[in-house]
């Protein structure tokens, strides 16, 4: 090879390494920003769920739509996560699908009372989920009323079920209310086969509006699968059971509202006791809802995952009448002028 | 052979300033954002005080409520000293972590004059860069003798 030829092979040789490591450089540059981008972007998505779980903290009886940058969701027992973002809850009260796609959101709360208000309740879905409620009885009215009007719904009697149509929905939840407490018809499923089994689920409702049993179900093929049961205490658990589809997530979020409920009737008991001392006039008599406080403290160390059904049943009872029984001592004290409990 | 030898040293050279010049533009801009990330972590913490007010203020076991009725910016006393104690601070110290993060809050009795705070919440920063405090005016309400008194909320975030 002479001088000339090994000249221009080395300097097309130089151009190609010396034009690869720029390309290189440029390359790896532009991959890191766009998987900064995307970090970021789901941060984003993050940060707007964050502000709204902030929002209902201050909020009660709200419902408000808004629009986030096109995601998924995923909502997990005390976690929310966009993608691989995530944040990590202590204790987290949020009633929601596991997944939630689309650009907006629907979020609803709700005060929980017993008879106090103890916590505020977070409700989280999206357009992209149809609620079908079956049902005749007060429940199920009660349930539709519940309902925003900007979620996609439907209410129908249990004998209308053949009006049911596929809309072509990403997600169908079925809320049923029957007292017979009998898994869904698999009659419903008929027109939402091609569905995956996970995007179809329901709920049997077996109760009125104070307490109740739930009982949870997943679509298998042409059947309906149980995934378990539950209970609920007044209106802001049911209407948590009819956003939650799984039966995990309902339980979370109730024994969170559970430990909640025990911080503020600590403070209740001290405030009555404080009360009870200090007020001389006879009429007022604090003595009885310090018990029902107790008996509500007592009633409210629940664990619905670990408890039996039995348990679970004694002591939601516990918790109603002890709960009315507050409400009405605390209507006594407001009759003789006295300052009230709650 | 000289000639050539000056072309690749010629584009070495250019190859070397040109690389050395986008390296300048990295630490330039690196330096910007994380300027602009401090700025807007201060912003952040700024909002988190202002959010961990509307929270101590809208908590059931602080409100004022008469049959569930709710007083807006108002602290019941009684329900304030409970939960100030120490043992059930303590105790929902974790619970409460999830609301304010990294702050403390407290409220004194401004009117009429009360030496001391009712501490709610201490969960200080080790080590922070900073911190942003902020104080807001409410009522406070004694169940008891039924008065009506005047309290500082003050809380305090920390930047790290």
């Amino acid at each position: 090879m002479n001088k000339r030829a090994f000249e221009i092979q080395f300097n097309w040789l130089f151009v190609l390494i010396a034009g690869a490591a720029i390309l290189m450089f440029f390359t790896v540059i532009i991959v890191k920003q766009k998987g900064v981008s995307e970090t970021y972007a789901k941060s984003t998505v993050l940060k707007s769920v964050e502000s709204i779980i902030n929002s209902a903290s201050v909020t009660t009886d709200t419902v408000k739509k808004e629009e986030i940058p096109a995601s998924s969701i995923e909502i997990g027992c005390n976690r929310i996560s966009v993608g691989r973002v995530s944040r990590q809850y202590q204790n987290l009260v949020l009633f929601a699908p596991q997944a939630t796609n689309g650009e907006d959101i629907i979020w609803q709360t709700m005060g929980f009372n017993v008879p106090y208000r103890a916590a505020n309740f977070l409700y989280i879905t999206s357009q992209q989920v149809r609620y079908i409620i079956i049902g005749d009885s007060d429940l199920s009215k009660e349930i539709n009323r519940s309902l925003p009007s900007e979620l996609n719904k439907g209410f129908y009697s249990a004998s209308g079920t053949s009006q049911i149509k596929n809309n072509n929905d990403q997600k169908i939840r079925f809320v049923i209310v029957s007292n017979a407490r009998n898994a869904p018809d698999a009659s419903y499923l008929q027109k939402f086969q091609k569905m995956k089994d996970s995007d179809v689920t329901a709920i049997v409702f077996s109760g009125n509006s104070e307490k109740g049993t739930i009982d949870f179900y997943r679509k298998k093929e042409n059947i309906w699968e149980k995934e378990g049961h539950s209970m609920y205490i007044g209106k802001a658990a049911f209407i948590g059971a009819v956003y939650s589809d799984s039966k995990e997530l309902y339980e979370c979020s109730m024994k969170n509202a559970f430990s909640r409920l025990r911080i503020v009737n600590k403070v209740y008991i001290e405030k009555t006791t404080k009360l009870k001392n200090d007020i001389s006039n006879p009429s007022c008599n604090y003595q009885a809802a310090l018990e029902e406080l107790e008996l509500i403290g007592d009633s409210s160390i629940l664990d619905p995952a670990t408890l039996d059904i039995g348990q679970f049943q004694s002591k939601i009872n516990n918790l109603v009448s002890a709960s009315k029984s507050l409400s009405d001592e605390n209507k006594e004290l407001q009759r003789y002028s006295c300052p009230l409990v709650y | 052979m000289k000639n050539a030898q000056i072309q690749i040293g010629e584009t070495i050279a250019v190859l070397f300033v040109f690389f050395i010049l986008i390296t300048i533009g990295f630490i330039f801009y690196s330096k910007v954002i994380r300027s602009n990330i401090e700025i807007e972590k201060d912003e952040l913490s700024q909002l988190q005080s202002i959010a961990a007010a509307q929270k101590v203020l809208f908590m059931p076991e602080l409100q004022c409520s008469e049959e569930n009725i709710i007083v807006d910016s108002c602290i019941d006393l009684m329900k304030l000293r409970a939960l100030s104690r120490d043992t059930i601070r303590k105790e929902n110290e974790l619970h409460y972590y999830d609301l304010f993060g990294f702050s403390s809050i407290e409220i004194t009795q401004a009117y009429p004059s009360q030496p001391g705070a009712y501490i709610l919440y201490s969960k200080p920063l080790a080590g922070a860069r900073s911190k942003f405090v902020t104080n807001i005016p409410m009522g406070l309400y004694d169940a008891a003798d039924r008065t009506r008194k005047f309290g500082i909320l003050k809380i305090e975030t920390f930047i790290s």
